[in-house]
C-alpha cells in the first residue's frame, strides 16, 4: 500500500470531503519520502477526524473537548453492548433450552440484558444524555433533541421488554404514571435543550455546576429513597427494568453534574492540543 | 492565548500560508519546541476561522491536491499585537527582577 493510498484512508475520518482533501495534501507533504504516515500523525488525524464525524463540537470551542469525551462515550457504551448481545445470544445457541416453549424466553433474556439490565441501561442512558447535555451546551439543538429521542426510545424499550419477560400482571396505574412521566420527560427535555443552549452563552460554568449538583442530590433522593412508594404504588409491581427505567431520573443528573462540573474545571482550551 | 496560537498567528502575519506551509514555520519559529500535527493543526484553525482571526483568502488544486492558503484579519493582527506587548511587559519585568536579584538573563 502506497503512502497516498494509506493517507488517504486516514482522511476518510473526516466526513466534509474538501477537508478530507485538505488534510490528504497536508498529510502527503509532511510524510514525504516515507513509505506510511507517521504514528502520531495518524492518531492525531483519527481523533480529530472522528470527532467530527461523531458530530461533536469543533474542537477548542469552550465545550468542544466534553462534546468528545461524551460522544465516545456513547460509542464505547455501544461496542460493549454489542459485545454483551454477542455473548448472551452465543451463549444461548450453545446451550439450547430443553423445551422448545423456552426458546423465545432465553432470546428476550438477551435482548433484555442487552437493552434492559440495569448497568447496561444507565450506562447507555448515561453516555446518550451525557452527549445530548454536552451538544446542548455547545449549542447543537437538534443533536441534542436528538439523543433525547434515542434516550426516550431505549427507555421505552426498556420498559416494552420487560414487560414481555415472565409473568406480568395486566398494565398497572403505576406503570402508566411511569409511561406518562416519561413522555412528559421527553417532551420536557426536548423543549429545554433550546433554552440549555442559549443558557451555556450566558451563565457562568460555576453555576452549571452547582444547578446539576442540587438537580443530582434531588433526582437521587427521589429515584433512589421512593421510587416504588412514591412513584409506582405501592403493589411492588415495579421490579428490575423499571428501575432502571426509573434511574434514567439519576442517570440524567450524573451526566449532567459531570458535564457541568468538567465544564467548570476545564480550562478553556486555545488549540485543540 | 496559548503557544500554539500564537505561532500559527505568527506564522500567518507576513503572508497568507497552506497548512504544511504553517505546521513549517510554527516548528521554525518555535526551534522545534512545538511541532503541529495536521488533525490539531486545522482544530486549531478552524477556531481561529470562527473567532474572526484568521480567513481563507484562496484555494488551488495542484496535481489534484487541494491547497487552502490561510491569512491573517485584522482582528487577528490585533489579537497578535496585543499578546505581543503583553508577553514583551511580562519579559521587561522578569528581566528587571532578575537583574536586581543578580542574574544576568542569558
Amino acid at each position: 500500500m502506497t503512502l497516498e493510498r494509506r493517507c488517504r484512508l486516514l482522511a476518510r475520518a473526516y466526513p466534509d470531503r474538501e477537508r478530507a482533501e485538505e488534510v490528504l495534501t497536508t498529510l502527503l507533504d509532511s510524510n514525504e519520502g516515507r513509505r506510511s504516515p507517521r504514528v502520531a500523525d495518524a492518531f492525531d488525524v483519527l481523533r480529530h477526524g472522528l470527532a467530527a464525524r461523531l458530530g461533536s463540537t469543533p474542537a477548542g470551542t469552550r465545550y468542544g473537548r466534553v462534546g468528545d469525551a461524551a460522544s465516545v462515550a456513547v460509542v464505547l457504551a455501544l461496542l460493549v453492548q454489542a459485545a454483551t448481545a454477542v455473548a448472551i445470544a452465543a451463549n444461548a445457541f450453545r446451550r439450547p433450552p430443553k423445551d422448545p416453549w423456552d426458546w423465545p424466553d432465553q432470546i428476550y433474556t438477551g435482548v433484555y440484558y442487552v437493552t434492559g439490565h440495569q448497568v447496561a441501561a444507565a450506562l447507555i442512558a448515561a453516555a446518550v444524555a451525557s452527549a445530548a447535555c454536552a451538544a446542548a451546551m455547545a449549542g447543537r439543538v437538534a443533536l441534542a433533541r436528538l439523543l433525547v429521542l434515542a434516550a426516550a426510545a431505549g427507555g421505552a424499550a426498556t420498559f416494552l421488554v420487560e414487560r414481555s419477560l415472565g409473568e406480568r400482571p395486566s398494565f398497572t396505574s403505576g406503570q402508566g404514571r411511569l409511561v406518562v412521566a416519561l413522555g412528559i420527560g421527553t417532551v420536557l427535555a426536548v423543549l429545554l435543550t433550546g433554552a440549555v443552549a442559549r443558557a451555556a452563552r450566558m451563565v457562568p460554568r460555576w453555576w452549571w455546576a452547582l444547578a446539576a449538583g442540587a438537580a443530582l442530590a434531588v433526582a437521587l433522593y427521589v429515584v433512589r429513597y421512593h421510587p416504588h412508594e412514591l412513584l409506582w404504588g405501592r403493589t411492588g409491581v415495579a421490579l428490575t427494568a423499571y428501575a432502571a427505567v426509573a434511574t434514567v431520573l439519576g442517570t440524567l443528573a450524573v451526566p449532567l453534574a459531570l458535564t457541568a462540573l468538567v465544564a467548570a474545571v476545564v480550562r478553556r482550551p486555545e488549540v485543540a492540543d | 492565548m496559548q503557544e500554539p496560537t500564537f505561532l500559527i498567528l505568527t506564522a500567518l502575519a507576513d503572508e497568507a500560508r497552506h497548512g504544511y506551509g504553517v505546521m513549517q514555520e510554527v516548528t521554525a519559529l518555535s526551534a522545534g519546541r512545538v511541532t503541529l500535527r495536521p488533525g490539531t493543526l486545522y482544530a486549531a484553525l478552524d477556531r481561529l476561522v470562527a473567532e474572526g482571526l484568521v480567513a481563507v483568502e484562496r484555494e488551488e488544486v495542484v496535481a489534484s491536491r487541494l491547497r487552502r492558503y490561510y491569512r491573517l484579519t485584522g482582528a487577528g493582527a490585533t489579537a497578535l499585537s496585543e499578546e505581543s506587548e503583553r508577553l514583551a511587559a511580562n519579559a521587561r519585568v522578569a528581566r528587571r527582577r532578575l537583574r536586581k536579584a543578580g542574574v544576568t538573563p542569558a
